[in-house]
């Protein structure tokens, strides 16, 4: 290792730690709707705020640091291992605490993303980061957003009291499955990973029943990341696992981020995966959390996403006996499974509808994406498409992206966090559709359109529905969690 | 045609809303309708074709023009009208989307008004008019950047400790976004200035204050403001993962017309 110590200057140090904290895809501030007290300085959007843009175009919402990269592990696929000869930092609590005021006070920033290597072991580090918010949150009074990484092995009671200052915490599971865990990051066990995560899900779970006044742990829930493409997990493995932490440790996201050589190693792949990979597992995350979609519908275990189509279009087209959907008619699901309707848009046609019959006159008005779903509509009684022919229509849906372009930056984009949020919030705002409301919302000052599960058949006014029976047809038994990793 | 000329500000436009469905015409401060609202009953919808339009609009000879006084109990009156009759939520559009800067929102929001009085709350989910399509885009842009500059407006520190930004927005967001630092930075002192509509924003800590600035602002810096602008800068530039360079989708996000008060560009 090479430790430059105490020659390196303060703007050395943050640059050495940003490169190591920079491979982190999270970065968004959202979920978390800290009030501002009077004397403290920061509150936050529920929606999540973007202050810059880098030049990779992702959304910088949170300084993202490490407290060191100085590492006892050594994972193969990561900068900061302890066998690569790159140059060490580490800041003290107080100089985290400094940088986060003058950042949050100019605007730059609308919290800390803070992480660290192990240093010395996983308890000492941990006990560093907590340190950190404790000096943040008591001594400078600082309210805005805080995500903190749970150092994998770090004891239970740590965790726990890390959790009461940060609005999220997340533990990167890295590689999706238990094989390439032990071959890439030999000194990670999975239960060092999987016990904090249960955890975590036990306190986002227990915050139901904390009072109002008392400030609840880790508000924004607890996120997770995987790298694609530096061990040979098939997409449908790893949206299944994605599936599972869903659904059984209600996690509120999983990111994804295309491996990225940075060092040589002849059990790592010299080239990075195609990045659409990591666009399409982003388009079937969205399809699992807001369209009602199942893993298992959307590609088996041991394959990859189409890279012509996007998930959803390649869904319909599998299914094309169930298509074309009356525009007029159709239940909220199926809507929503129509490629070219999105969430919004759905609630939109439902609504719409009750006032009058709609032709694709009015869908152009209302933005759907009629170039896509042309093929699986018709509009009062009126059909545009091609008929039963999935080759011919794949070939149209085909998306016009050259192999390996570089312009499917990780899609961990605040525009996606803002709907979601703005969905949530809206969840909690509305009682139920036609009260009145008008739901012109943008980004975190408005409504946005509600979720899936909102909406019963009953509330939306019912409408055909293709999908209960082909449901029932795929009825399937749960995995657990544990099995698939 | 008949038009109501209306003050180019907001009290000014919702008299002249009141002079449209009440049928006073500018002459009288138009009171008759207690409440102030368009209904369905008013002799607003009379034969004669009218329209609102603002006070900075070329005038033809054609048309017959009559002005709306600005009187602030007639907006008041206005204003509970809507948010009786249409709730909180249709006046905070209504009002947002006054703050646009597309120049026909006047008519916008008039149209919109007029498919309100036919339909009541029925228009507000008819996504399929033209109506509810432009209202809605003028409130979303509005919305939209007011989102977006909350992340970008850069303040800094000056000699006196009291903080100073800086922006110009296609919209008239300068209340919004003080809204939202006085919440974030409620112990901070700051003033915020929008230079293209040529007026501040000063919050003390307890106070708020918005004024006019004719000329530009001068201010003094204080020792350690380059020192964090400059890490701010380097952090920027480092955090970007250099294989993945996507300037297209950075523009995207972050369009140029926003670059020239944000430090790091
Ligand atoms: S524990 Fe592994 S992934 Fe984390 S910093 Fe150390 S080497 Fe990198």
């Amino acid at each position: 290792m090479v430790n430059i110590g105490e020659t390196q200057t303060l703007e050395e140090r943050i640059k050495i730690l940003t490169e190591g904290a920079k491979y982190d895809v999270s970065c968004s501030s959202s979920n978390s709707a800290r009030v501002a007290q009077k004397g403290q300085l920061g509150a936050c959007h529920i929606a999540g705020v973007c202050h810059s843009f880098t030049a990779d175009g992702r959304c910088i919402s949170l300084i993202k640091l490490l407290m060191t990269n100085k590492c006892e592990f050594d994972c193969l696929y990561c900068v900061n291992r302890r066998s690569n000869d790159t140059p060490r930092a580490s800041l003290t609590p107080r100089e985290v605490c400094e940088l986060i005021m003058g950042f949050y006070r100019r605007n730059y920033i609308e919290g800390l993303f803070l992480s660290s290597a192990v240093e010395k072991s996983p308890d000492h580090t941990m006990q560093l980061i907590i340190q950190t918010l404790t000096m943040l949150r008591k001594e400078y009074k600082f309210n805005g957003y805080i995500h903190i990484k749970a150092i994998p092995g770090a004891s239970a009671h740590l965790i726990d009291l890390a959790a009461t200052f940060a609005d999220r915490m997340s533990v990167n599971i890295e590689l999706p499955s238990e094989t390439s865990l032990k071959l890439l990051a030999p000194q990670k066990k999975k239960e060092m990973l999987v016990s904090p995560m249960r955890q975590l899900s036990g306190v986002a779970l227990s915050n139901a029943h904390t009072p109002r006044r008392l400030v609840k742990k880790i508000p924004a829930g607890q996120t997770t990341q995987m790298i694609i493409g530096a061990s040979p997990d098939a997409d449908g493995q790893i949206i299944r696992l994605t599936e599972a932490l869903y659904r059984k440790f209600g996690l509120k996201r999983v990111y994804y981020s295309a491996y990225t050589p940075v060092n040589n190693d002849s059990r790592l792949p010299a080239l990075p995966p195609d990045l659409r990979r990591e666009n399409r597992l982003y388009q079937a995350d969205w399809l699992l959390r807001f369209y009602g979609f199942d893993a298992d519908e959307l590609v088996p275990a041991d394959r990859n996403f189409a890279l012509d189509v996007d998930p959803k279009c390649d869904w319909a087209l599998r299914n094309i006996d169930l298509f074309p959907v009356e525009i007029n008619t159709a239940s909220y699901d199926m809507l929503l499974r129509v490629p070219g309707i999105g969430v919004r848009n759905a609630f939109r046609i439902m609504q719409a509808r009750k006032h009058s019959v709609l032709t694709f006159d009015s869908l152009k008005k209302m933005r759907v994406a009629l170039t896509r779903a042309l093929f699986f509509v018709t509009a009062a009684g009126e059909y545009r498409g091609i008929g039963d022919k999935p080759d011919l229509i794949r070939l149209r849906l085909t998306d016009k992206l050259p192999l390996l372009q570089n312009n499917n930056a990780p899609r961990q984009l605040s525009i996606f966090d803002n709907d979601i949020a703005s969905v949530l919030s809206e969840r909690n705002e509305r009682n139920g559709l036609g009260d009145g409301k008008t739901g012109f919302g943008a980004g975190g000052y408005g409504a946005g359109a509600p979720s899936l599960s909102e909406f019963s058949e009953a509330a939306l006014g019912g409408g055909d529905n293709p999908l209960l029976e082909y449901k029932a047809d795929k009825a399937r038994q749960s995995e657990s969690f544990e099995t698939l990793f | 045609m008949k038009k109501i000329v209306c003050a180019d500000n907001y009290v000014g436009f919702l008299c002249a809303v009141h002079a449209y469905f009440t049928g006073g015409n500018g002459t009288n401060s138009g009171h008759e309708n207690e409440s102030g609202t368009p209904n369905g009953n008013t002799r607003a919808l009379a034969n004669v074709e009218k329209t609102i339009v603002n006070e900075k609009h070329d005038r033809n000879f054609l048309d017959e023009y009559v002005f709306a006084p600005e009187d602030v109990e007639t907006a008041r009156t206005v204003r509970r009208g809507l948010e009786n009759k249409g709730g909180k939520e249709f006046y905070c559009d209504f009002a947002d989307g006054y703050r646009s800067g597309n120049p026909n929102k006047e008519e916008i929001l008039l149209n919109y008004l007029k498919l309100f009085t036919k339909h009541g709350r029925a228009a507000f989910s008819m996504y399929d008019r033209a109506e509810v399509v432009a209202f809605g885009d003028i409130v979303r842009k509005v919305r939209g950047e007011a989102h977006l500059l909350c992340g970008f407006v850069r303040f800094m520190e000056t000699a006196s400790g009291v903080y100073y930004g800086f922006f110009s927005a296609d919209n008239d967001i300068l209340e919004i976004l003080t809204r939202d630092f006085v919440h974030r930075f409620n112990a901070q002192s700051f003033v915020l200035h929008d230079y293209k509509r040529q007026k501040i924003a000063v919050w003390d800590g307890q106070s708020l204050e918005y004024l006019p600035v004719e000329s530009g602002v001068e201010i003094e810096l204080s020792d350690c403001e380059r020192v964090f602008q400059s890490i701010w800068k380097q952090y920027h530039k480092n955090v970007s993962i250099k294989e993945r360079a996507n300037p297209r989708l950075q523009r995207q996000f972050c369009p140029k017309k926003y670059r020239h008060f944000m430090h790091e560009f």
